[in-house]
């Protein structure tokens, strides 16, 4: 909806939340420090509903989808998110972040990890910026010939490929 | 049915400010109690019922699985109960301790529920098309002008004591320029006055300066006056709505702070917040606390005082009146002119992302200020450190010993 600070951005990404949650302050933060980080950020807004994020998402290409969310109804409602995703063929990486649950359970991201996303940020971790930056560098550095396999990723077949490879060997 | 603004003016004549809590809950029972609970706490109390996020975006059936379910709604579901079941419970509450009701929803389509609040004889609310649709919904603005404007006038000609209170003062939570929530405010309560509301009232929130405040709430005190031409309206107060203190001393002395500066302006209600604002929603128990650790602070005349400063008055004066006739100009009908306001730009709401909204604006902290600003420093740290401003001036350390 809005673009982010122009710093000659080699990379997109597509800033989203789930339906339910009006909170904005969150996303303006994300906006600003993806941009900080190099992306070009398409920011959706509060209350987005899961179509728009999918449709967003087919008609760019992004290096990946970031889900903010604080309203602690994450846990129920990002992973419908995510279905939806890869159920319209969206292989990009999808993170997911912020307050996720209304009683800050420690077992929520490990719930969010296997639904499927590629990063779980959750606001219990002290680490959680520090752990999303090194999910952001990942992303980067990650090619057919470096990918480590992860979930979701365009090069994850590829390297998958090449590990048989290896192993054949 | 008590006429919610002459009672407020009257009694807050008596007891300085009224002290407001947000408050609501799914069972009608429990719904009572809390009610009951606000309006003995002291005598300077207004309840409240908030309803629940559910309703407030029309899911109506949501609601009603959702109550039916005995699952634990964030606010009282109104339509998912008989008209005749709330009117009794208002009824009630106003017998037994002769304390308004006020309904506060949160809706940018709040038509539905304007209704049933007529025909329950409820008669007063808040909110209003620009508050309530700009930051957290993301309907157009020219829907939620049309809804609002429906819903206005069926509250208006169901009752001559019709009351709504614009929420425009609360732009965001925090990082707003005062001018700007100033002229809101009076463009909102033009809007409801054009629609035929009894009585309105003008909101404004508390920002990061007591000085500042105390200026704007002057401000909003003088334009409103001028503008809404002799129509009766009150004014309300706002403890800080943004990123609050985490600690138990600091939501003292931020509430301490807001509750001088309304004694001194001419504020005659205050809604007020609890010290576990931030990890939750609070219990009838701890809005009651609250309400009386307020109410005993304003009596007790122990607070901080701060003074008027006549040229930050001037100034916030300037820029919201500016605002206000730039927008008026646009239109003779006021929501037209507001959403004329919006699509150029002399109205734009710094950081809100809606669509309707240009979103050029920034805030900047200018010597302890909220300034108008083309940019924001543009870095995470600086917004960072700009959102949790009043965290860093109230919280006292070693924190969270609540």
């Amino acid at each position: 909806m809005k673009p982010g600070v122009p710093n000659t951005p080699s990379r997109k990404a597509l800033l989203t939340t789930v339906s339910s949650d009006s909170h904005s302050w969150n996303l303006i933060f994300m906006e600003l420090f993806l941009a900080e980080r190099g992306f070009e950020v398409t920011n959706l807004g509060p209350c987005c509903p899961t179509e728009l994020t999918v449709t967003q998402s087919q008609e760019t290409t992004y290096d990946v989808i970031v889900i903010s969310s604080i309203n602690g109804h994450g846990v129920i409602e990002a992973p419908d998110i995510l279905n939806a995703l890869r159920h319209a063929g969206v292989t990009t990486p999808v993170a997911v972040g912020g307050k996720l649950d209304t009683s800050s359970d420690l077992e929520t991201g490990d719930k969010l990890a296997q639904a499927g996303f590629d990063g779980v940020f959750p606001d219990t971790s002290s680490t959680l910026f520090d752990d999303f930056n090194i999910f952001l560098d990942r992303l980067e550095a990650c090619h057919p010939s470096t990918c480590l396999g992860c979930t979701g990723c365009a090069n994850a077949a590829a390297a998958s490929t090449s590990a048989m490879g290896v192993a054949a060997e | 049915m008590i006429d919610f603004n002459a009672y407020v003016t009257r009694t807050s004549g008596k007891h300085g400010p009224l002290v407001q809590p947000r408050m609501g809950v799914g069972p009608l029972e429990d719904m009572r109690d809390g009610l009951m609970a606000t309006a003995t706490a002291n005598p300077a109390t207004v309840c409240t019922i908030t309803l629940d996020s559910f309703t407030r975006v029309c899911a109506f059936d949501k609601a009603a699985a959702a109550l039916a379910s005995g699952a634990h709604l964030n606010g009282f579901p109104i339509m998912a109960y008989p008209r005749e079941a709330v009117r009794e419970l208002v009824s009630e509450i106003a017998s037994a301790t002769g304390r308004p009701v006020q309904v506060r929803h949160g809706s940018a389509l709040p038509s539905k529920v304007f209704q049933r609040m007529a025909e329950i004889g409820m008669t007063a609310t808040e909110g209003g098309p620009v508050s309530y649709c700009l930051p957290y919904s993301r309907l157009p603005l020219e829907q939620a002008v049309d809804d609002w404007r429906q819903g206005a006038r069926a509250l208006a000609e169901a009752s001559d004591i019709s009351h709504i209170e614009s929420f425009a003062g609360c732009m965001m939570g925090q990082m707003a320029d005062p001018a700007l929530l100033v002229a809101l405010s009076v463009l909102e309560a033009l809007f409801l006055k054009q629609c035929g509301v009894s009585s309105v009232s003008v909101s404004y929130a508390q920002g990061i300066s007591p000085t500042q405040d105390r200026a704007a709430l002057r401000a909003l005190d003088v334009l409103t006056s001028h503008y809404l031409d002799g129509h009766p309206f009150h004014i309300v107060a706002y403890v800080f709505m943004g990123l609050f203190p985490n600690t138990m001393i600091g939501f003292c002395r931020i509430t301490e702070d807001l509750l001088s500066i309304a004694q001194s302006e001419n504020v005659a209600r205050v809604i007020v917040k609890t010290p576990v604002e931030n990890r939750r929603i609070p219990t009838v128990a701890e809005n009651v606390a609250s309400l009386n650790f307020s109410h005993h602070s304003m009596a007790q005349n122990t607070m901080p005082e701060h003074p008027f400063d006549n040229r930050e008055f001037e100034a916030v004066l300037a820029r919201a009146d500016l605002l206000i006739e730039q927008t008026l100009r646009k239109d003779p009908d006021v929501g037209r002119a507001l959403l004329a306001a919006f699509a150029d730009g002399i109205l734009d709401v710094p950081y809100c992302l809606h669509t309707s909204n240009r979103s050029r604006a920034r805030t900047a902290i200018m010597d302890g200020r909220y300034a108008p600003a083309q940019s924001d420093g543009g870095s995470t740290d600086a917004l960072l450190a700009a959102l949790k401003f009043n965290q860093s001036q109230y919280d006292v350390q070693p924190s969270g010993f609540i």
